[in-house]
């Protein structure tokens, strides 16, 4: 599926670039919470929009 | 088994093969309204029971039993609390408690390039702090609130599903849509530039209107199959509501509507998922884009010919609606059983088919809810294949 490309999403990937020691390992383990928590706010953004 | 876990069953069969263009045991019947009907049916105060879900819980069994359908959408209540308490000027209550959808803009015309860069920055950074004034307060206030609405939302959501479920266990119905999103054109109509302000922006910029719903289709995408819950399967189908192509022209539909709307729906179906397509407004001219549709779709239809419909698009599509509310305030019982009659006759045959109203009843007020539960004893008495 398409990802959504936003200053406001994308948590791990913001955090990953200012930490180079991370490693591929460490964000298939902390992208999936991450990405949980963004879908859960993108629902509530979009619902109040409906 | 239970009676009521046989009921479901049964029910959920019928509803199945219907929407796989195959013959149940009878035409199954499909409840097309809003909760408030249930309330005001079981003579409760809309006011209370918007405040006190219990109200709804009790009420809505009551409606579906004595409606006697086969299924239902999931439960949509929009309750003032979680609106108010947040500022909302795009759904605000009326005297008695039913909220009413002004006609707003939460996005400038000169934000377009802003939404086309980054389409949930700009939700979030301008379009809720307009349409939500608590949203807009200075300091941390401003994110106490949003945090304050996103919690109620999730207890709110969490509710009406839990509601859903308790219809399902007491009196066997199933519920046969999960979630709700749009097309990205009606995203950006409603409630980003309003109705007037996006009429104006298909003639003023229209380029920028394209390139909005593009950017809009990712969100609308993901929304689609996150808040579904497990993996992709036929029931509970998701429900689109489609707005604006009654008001757009033949030119601004093909432009404007079409692209991101029937890749939405392709992707979705492509993937699994049913869409449950709320076809607003006539479209009779419009019934070749809908056959070019991949399969998997159920169109609940608001007006149009039942036997041009189902002509036309019968072969692809699950045929729902169409049945005219209007009947249940004017016309005797009589008269609103045989229209059902010509329509379960043009629309029934070959299977494929569900018998429910062209519009949502919002209502118990109005309408002689009596003739609905004659037209639906027609139907299951006279449906069978």
């Amino acid at each position: 599926m398409e990802t959504i490309k936003s200053e406001y999403l994308d948590y791990f990937e913001s955090y990953a670039a200012r930490h180079p020691e991370l490693t591929q390992e460490d964000a298939a383990i902390m992208a999936d919470p991450w990405d949980l928590n963004e879908d859960m706010i993108l629902a509530y953004v979009l619902s109040l929009l409906i | 088994m239970s009676d009521t876990k046989g009921l479901l069953n049964e029910r959920l069969i019928r509803i199945e093969k219907a929407i796989n263009l195959e013959k149940p045991d009878r035409i199954p019947i499909f409840a097309l309204n809003s909760p408030e009907v249930a309330i005001d049916y079981c003579g409760r105060h809309l006011k209370t029971a918007t405040w006190n879900l219990e109200v709804l819980r009790e009420s809505l069994p009551i409606y579906y039993r004595d409606m006697k359908v086969d299924g239902a959408l999931s439960t949509f209540l929009r309750c003032p609390g979680i609106y108010t308490t947040i500022g909302s000027q795009n759904f605000v209550p009326n005297k008695d408690g039913f909220m009413q959808h002004p006609e707003v803009c939460g996005m400038l015309e000169s934000e377009y390039e802003e939404l086309i860069k980054d389409p949930f920055k700009t939700l979030v950074e301008k379009v809720l702090p307009r349409q939500y004034k608590a949203f807009d307060q200075p300091g941390m206030l401003g994110g106490l609130n949003l945090a304050k609405g996103a919690l109620s939302h999730q207890r709110h959501s969490r509710m009406l599903r839990e509601i859903d479920s308790h219809c399902s266990a007491t009196v066997g119905v199933p519920i046969i849509s999960e979630n709700m999103i749009q097309a990205p054109f009606d995203f950006l109509a409603d409630q980003l530039r309003s109705f007037i302000g996006i009429s104006v922006d298909m003639h003023r910029c229209p380029e920028l209107v394209e390139q909005a719903c593009e950017a809009l289709y990712p969100l609308l995408l993901r929304w689609g199959v996150t808040s579904y819950s497990g993996a992709p399967k036929r029931i509970p189908a998701i429900f689109m509501p489609l707005h604006m192509p009654s008001f757009l022209n033949p030119k601004q539909f093909e432009r404007f509507y079409w692209p991101t709307f029937s890749r939405l729906v392709n992707t979705l179906t492509g993937m699994g998922y049913t869409v449950a397509l709320f076809i607003e407004g006539n479209w009779s001219k419009r019934y070749d884009y809908l056959a070019s549709l991949k399969p998997n779709v159920v169109g609940i239809f608001e007006y149009g010919e039942m036997k041009t419909i189902k002509e036309k698009l019968g072969k692809t599509m699950c045929i729902m609606g169409n049945y005219p509310i209007g009947a249940l305030k004017s016309q005797s019982t009589e008269a609103c059983i045989d229209l059902a009659k010509k329509m379960i006759d043009e629309g029934a045959p070959g299977g494929g088919y569900i018998f429910t109203t062209g519009k949502s009843i919002l209502r118990g007020t109005g309408l002689d809810l009596e003739k609905l539960q004659a037209v639906h004893q027609y139907v299951i008495d006279h449906g069978k294949y």
